[in-house]
Parts: C-alpha cells; sequence; structure tokens
C-alpha cells in the first residue's frame, strides 16, 4: 500500500477518534428567571407639576407714608382702567394646583418676580417704573399650600408628598407697590408701566 | 490623470495596463496628516461628549414652573387742579378781566364766584396764597359770596388752608378783593396785578 495512502487512513482515523471525544466534554447548566412575575413587574415614576387654576385678580388698596392702610382692597377691572398715584398698592392674586407624587418626593417653590418697566423712555414711564421697582413691597409672594397631598416639611422652605391624596393649592400674590413719599414730585404723574409676568418654580430637593 | 504621475498611497493601475503578479508597483503608505488627526480626535471628542452629557440627562431631578400675574400695563393717574368762572372754560390759569375791578372806592368790595376742580385721580389738600396784592385784600371763601366782607383772614404769601377735594371734586370758591376804607391816599389812581394760587397736595386718604 503506498505510503501515503497509509498516512492519510491513520490521519482519518486520529480525527474520527477525536471527534468521537469531544463529544462526551460538557458540563451541566440551569437558569432561572429573576425578578417579579409579568403583571407585576412594572415601575412607575412620580412627577411634580404646577398649573394656574385661574386667571388671577387685581385688587387696588391705599397705604400711607407709614405703610398703614387706609384704602381697603378693592377688586378692579380691568387693570387698563386704573390711574394708580403714590400710595396705592395693586395685588395679583393668582391660584395654583400643585400635582405631586412620588412617596419620597421633597421640593421647594421659588419665585421670579415679573417685571415692570416703562411703556416708553418718556420720563413720566421711567419715574413710574422707577417707584414700583424701589419699593421693597413690589414682589411675588406663595402663599401657604392648603389641601391635597403636600404638606410642610420640617426644614423650612421645603414641601413633601404625604398619603393623602389630590393636588395641593397654592395662592400667588404679585404686589405692585406705588408707595406715598415723603416729598412731592410729579415726574410721574401719566406714566404707564408694562408688566411682564413672573413665575413659580417647584424643585425637588434631596430629603432634608 | 497624467498616465506619467507615479501613484501615491494606494495603488493604483494605469488605464489600460493589466497589472503583473510578478512585478507589482511598490505600495507607498502614507501617514494621515496633523489636520486629519486633529479633525478625527475633535469628530471622537464630540461624540464622547455628546454622549456623556445625554447620558448624565437622566440623572437629574424634577421640576415644574409656570407663568404668573397679569402681562398687562399699569398708567399712573395725576394731581390737577382747574378753575372755571361763569361760562368759560376751565383752566389752571384764570384771569379776570381789569374792568371788573375799575373804579374801585376805599371800602368797595368785588366779588368773584369760581368754581375750583380737583381734576386729578388723588384727593387734594388745598391752600390758597396770595401775592401783589398791595393796598387791597384778598379773601377765600367756600361757598357762594356775601354782600359783605369774608370773615376769613386776608390773604398773605403764606399759603392758609382752604379746603380738602376729592378726586372729581368741585368747591365754588368766593374770591372777595376789598379796597379797606383805611387804604392811604396814595393807592387813588393806581392799579396792580395779583395773584392768588391755589396749591393742592395729594393727601394720604
Amino acid at each position: 500500500m503506498n505510503k501515503n495512502i497509509k498516512a492519510s487512513i491513520a490521519i482519518a482515523a486520529g480525527v474520527i477518534l477525536l471527534m468521537g471525544g469531544a463529544g462526551s466534554l460538557a458540563y451541566w447548566n440551569d437558569s432561572v428567571n429573576v425578578g417579579p412575575a409579568s403583571g407585576s413587574n412594572s415601575i412607575s415614576a412620580g412627577t411634580l407639576s404646577v398649573a394656574a387654576v385661574n386667571a388671577g385678580t387685581w385688587t387696588k388698596a391705599f397705604y400711607n407714608a407709614s405703610n398703614t392702610q387706609v384704602v381697603a382692597p378693592a377688586t378692579v377691572s380691568p387693570l387698563s382702567g386704573v390711574s394708580i398715584v403714590p400710595g396705592n398698592r395693586l395685588v395679583y392674586t393668582q391660584t395654583f394646583n400643585i400635582t405631586a407624587t412620588g412617596q419620597d418626593l421633597w421640593f421647594t417653590i421659588g419665585t421670579t418676580n415679573g417685571a415692570v418697566s416703562g411703556t416708553t423712555a418718556s420720563a413720566a414711564d421711567t419715574a413710574l417704573a422707577l417707584a414700583i421697582n424701589n419699593s421693597t413691597n413690589s414682589s411675588i409672594s406663595v402663599g401657604s399650600v392648603t389641601g391635597g397631598n403636600v404638606v410642610a416639611a420640617t426644614t423650612p422652605g421645603v414641601y413633601k408628598v404625604n398619603s393623602s391624596a389630590g393636588p395641593s393649592t397654592i395662592t400667588v400674590t404679585w404686589t405692585v407697590d406705588f408707595p406715598f413719599g415723603a416729598s412731592a414730585s410729579n415726574t410721574s404723574k401719566l406714566g404707564s408701566v408694562s408688566l411682564s409676568q413672573g413665575a413659580i418654580t417647584l424643585t425637588q430637593v434631596a430629603a432634608p | 490623470m497624467n498616465p506619467n504621475r507615479r501613484a501615491r498611497g494606494r495603488y493604483r493601475a494605469a488605464p489600460g495596463v493589466v497589472s503583473s503578479s510578478r512585478r507589482r508597483p511598490r505600495l507607498r503608505l502614507r501617514l494621515p496628516g496633523i489636520r486629519t488627526l486633529l479633525g478625527a480626535t475633535a469628530a471622537l471628542s464630540i461624540g464622547v461628549g455628546g454622549a456623556v452629557v445625554a447620558a448624565g440627562g437622566s440623572y437629574a431631578y424634577l421640576n415644574a414652573t409656570v407663568a404668573v400675574g397679569d402681562g398687562g400695563s399699569i398708567a399712573s393717574g395725576t394731581a390737577a387742579l382747574t378753575l372755571t368762572r361763569g361760562a368759560g372754560a376751565a383752566t389752571s390759569a384764570l384771569t379776570i378781566p381789569a374792568a371788573v375791578y375799575a373804579g374801585m372806592l376805599p371800602g368797595d368790595i368785588v366779588n368773584q364766584s369760581i368754581t375750583l376742580t380737583n381734576a386729578g385721580n388723588t384727593t387734594l389738600l388745598v391752600t390758597a396764597s396770595a401775592t401783589s396784592d398791595g393796598a387791597w385784600d384778598t379773601r377765600v371763601a367756600s361757598g357762594a359770596c356775601p354782600a359783605t366782607q369774608l370773615g376769613t383772614t386776608a390773604l398773605g404769601t403764606t399759603p392758609v388752608s382752604y379746603a380738602t377735594l376729592a378726586a372729581a371734586g368741585t368747591s365754588t370758591v368766593c374770591l372777595q378783593v376789598v379796597l379797606p376804607a383805611s387804604a392811604p391816599a396814595a393807592t387813588m389812581n393806581t392799579s396792580i396785578t395779583y395773584t392768588v394760587t391755589f396749591d393742592g397736595t395729594q393727601v394720604a386718604s
């Protein structure tokens, strides 16, 4: 028999032996699912949102130089029909709903003041805007949270969600104060200012 | 392409020439230029940076914002006083004709009824004062003019309180000019131009 043929037969036999032996070199394994079964395997995130309940209303009152109210607030509508004088304090009141869900949700309520600027660059408009903006009473403030599932946390200014249901309500006021002064100044007569909306912002914070 | 030009970088066979396996042209590799490297680095950085930023957005916190207030405008009012004599127009500077006072003798009284109006938007405390009335006395009082001399003090340069007028309020003023019986003889055939000023100041009401 040819040497080459013999060698080929021997190699083929060796390969066959090796292939037969490979089938026995295995290992065992098994697997099992981990986690909740279908039907209870979803996770939901909470939310934090704020939305206006109404369009808000304006009132007008009068305060003297000692910051004492001498004329009680009365509703004014429309605002464009009002001519304010030193001592007048306009207050815009608007209600918002806070929707907050999440068992460990703490948040703060921040404010951004609305802008008051002269309608034109005239001396009267500029003086009126300056008088209003210089008043420490001109600002946006947030009243206490009422109802729903939001309550004040132990840390001042921080709110948290409790087990109650439903949205909570906050009342936001924007005060535009034209203060009564100690001396006469007529520059602001017949002036006009334009208002730009402010904002309130709810911001989640880590547990206080 | 110039057939005589040698290909750089990648091997390119000349058009119409079949390359031979025995004698292949020598391949020359060109390293990428600095600009190419920088461009690639920048692209890689942007890609990695973008991916990191996008991934970082998922580690956030909740917040919500809503607009507050009215985007309208606010107008200021004014403070103004006007005077009206008879059927004349309201004005801030009323001139009474000299003829009204012509030929006054000592003891004579000339009355003028004037309507004072608060034409502004706020309550005003009104004072009155007089200048340049010489030997004559000027007096003001609220209401209709009497036939006799008013009981009020003759006006001087120091303002005296006249009335408090609410916005849009009016007051009938009796302006009385008297040439006193004690007027000096030097007053004869003389004339003056007097001025009575009503000044309104806003009050915190």
